[in-house]
């Protein structure tokens, strides 16, 4: 596999996990599973974990709109970590999403936003590390940019 | 690692560690418990005034404290607890005048002349802190720590009761002077008005009498006084009776009772959905309080608390999970508890 494709692959599949995040969350309000508090701080917490990396992922996409499918073969532990982190984290966040929405797993909606927020700070590490050489950016301006976007953290 | 050293390392710990957790200073022990039950009378007197407030009652009192015997949170469910309530504006008032005050307030209160607004504060302090009715007691004064004046309101084995302590002192004669008595009548009048105020809090009511007649239910629904008298020797059974219904009624639920005293019958219904409000997790609180009105006859009051959670699917949510139905549910908690009145008296006999 390229860098190309694993670019478009893992982009698109970023964009469209944090699209469909936000749905799955607006949705389970709709069916009673979070009061309207509880959704738009579930979303004050979550958007900005995907905001920073799908702005880098656009940019990148809109800059080279005109560009010939190209690129260098990379290795394989670096696909499989690249797509099984990802793979892992949107889970992760659907799974907490859905359990907390059914009363499983989360005795409160404090513990739920308290999981989440574990998590971003673990994943945040990671994902900036792999997909920064994809988009042509460095690791820690991904960081920067998606600790940018985390807000303050809101009571529900 | 040679095992020797290993377990001497772990023995060298357990000492290191061991100082610290059984060699605890009991006086420090007392002061956490006494910070996190001070944390907790804070939270409870808080939540209380918001309630009061919600139901339009925080302008003619406000709760001050919440005290435990002992000052502890105990694990015993037994534990008694008092919540400390003023009449706003009497401060200044001598007790005898306190008296009226108070009077004409509960009487504004109720719109009627029912006297369940007592129950209803009673109750409330009950079901907010998930204890029976016979373990909460509401003191109800001028001031803090005002030892003149002081309304008892509790629950005994008798019924509901009410207590009023007033100091005989030569001050109280002071008190009936006809100028003491104008301001007063100023300060509640100023306190009782404007009258739509007073029309909130009939219409935010939760409690009510139960008829023994589905006819003589009033147009408000609400009984007609008459109708809401039990005799002393029905009691019993008629508790009883409407307990069974009420666990008839709620039997695809989880109902559980909480108490059984012989004028007093709590219930705390759950894992239900579609009772109130749509497509939520229900948690109601109800009690059936019987209240002597002489000696001979008792009058039943229903009062229902709500609580709610969402949640999709089968599984019912924690405990923790529940928030007060009061104040964004409320008309739907009077418009449910107005129609469980009348299945109730519907079917008794």
């Amino acid at each position: 596999m390229t860098d190309t494709t694993l670019r478009t692959r893992a982009g698109l599949f970023w964009v469209f996990a944090h699209f469909a995040i936000i749905t799955t969350i607006i949705v389970c309000f709709f069916l009673k599973g979070f009061e309207f508090d509880e959704m738009t701080t579930l979303l004050a917490v979550i958007v900005p974990m995907f905001a920073g990396t799908t702005t880098v992922i656009v940019r990148y996409f809109t800059q080279h709109a005109q560009d010939a499918p190209q690129g260098a073969i990379i290795n394989t532990p670096y696909i499989v970590l690249t797509s099984a982190l990802l793979l892992l984290f949107t889970l992760t966040i659907f799974a907490t999403i859905i359990l907390r929405a059914r009363n499983q797993a989360f005795a409160t909606f404090d513990q739920c936003k308290l999981f989440l927020t574990a998590v971003e700070a673990f994943y945040v590490v990671y994902t900036s590390t792999l997909l920064a050489p994809l988009f042509n950016v460095r690791p820690e301006d991904l960081r920067k940019q998606q600790q940018q976007a985390v807000p303050e953290k809101t009571e529900p | 690692m040679r095992a020797s050293t290993l377990a001497f390392l772990i023995i060298l710990s357990a000492f290191s560690i061991a100082p610290s957790a059984c060699g605890d200073d009991p006086r420090a022990a007392i002061d956490r418990d006494r910070q996190a039950f001070d944390a907790f009378a804070l939270q409870a007197t808080a939540t209380y005034q918001e309630w009061l407030h919600a139901n339009g009652m925080d302008h003619a009192i406000t709760a001050t404290s919440v005290t435990a015997t002992p000052p502890f949170l105990l694990q015993d469910s037994q534990q008694p607890f008092t919540l400390h309530l003023t009449l706003n504006g009497s401060a200044e008032y001598p007790q005898t005048l306190a008296h009226e005050f108070w009077n004409t307030i509960r009487d504004q209160l109720a719109n009627t002349a029912h006297t369940d607004i007592e129950q209803r504060l009673l109750l409330r302090f009950a079901h907010q802190l998930n204890i029976s009715a016979t373990q909460a007691t509401i003191k109800l004064t001028r001031y803090p720590n005002d030892q003149c004046w002081i309304v008892t309101l509790s629950v005994t084995v008798a019924g509901y009761e009410t207590h009023e302590h007033v100091c005989t002192s030569a001050s109280a004669t002071t008190t009936m002077h006809p100028e003491a008595l104008t301001p007063l009548a100023e300060q509640v009048k100023k306190m009782t008005n404007p009258t739509y105020r007073v029309a909130t809090i009939a219409e935010n009511k939760q409690d009510m009498g139960i008829c023994q007649n589905a006819t003589t239910l009033g147009a408000d629904g609400r009984c007609v006084t008459a109708a809401t008298i039990t005799p002393a020797a029905q009691l019993a059974p008629t508790l009883e009776k409407l307990a069974a219904r009420l666990r008839d009624h709620y039997k695809n639920a989880r109902y559980q009772q909480t108490s059984a005293t012989g004028a007093l019958r709590e219930a705390t219904i759950d894992r239900m959905k579609n009772e109130v409000l749509t497509d939520r997790w229900e948690r109601l609180q109800l009690s059936l309080l019987a209240a002597p009105l002489d000696a001979k006859n008792f009058q039943i009051v229903l009062i229902v608390d709500g609580q709610y959670a969402p949640g999709i699917g089968t599984t019912p949510p924690a405990l923790e999970s529940y928030r007060d139905m009061e104040p964004q549910y409320t008309s739907a908690l009077t418009t449910y508890t107005k129609a469980l009145l009348t299945t109730l008296t519907g079917a008794t006999p």
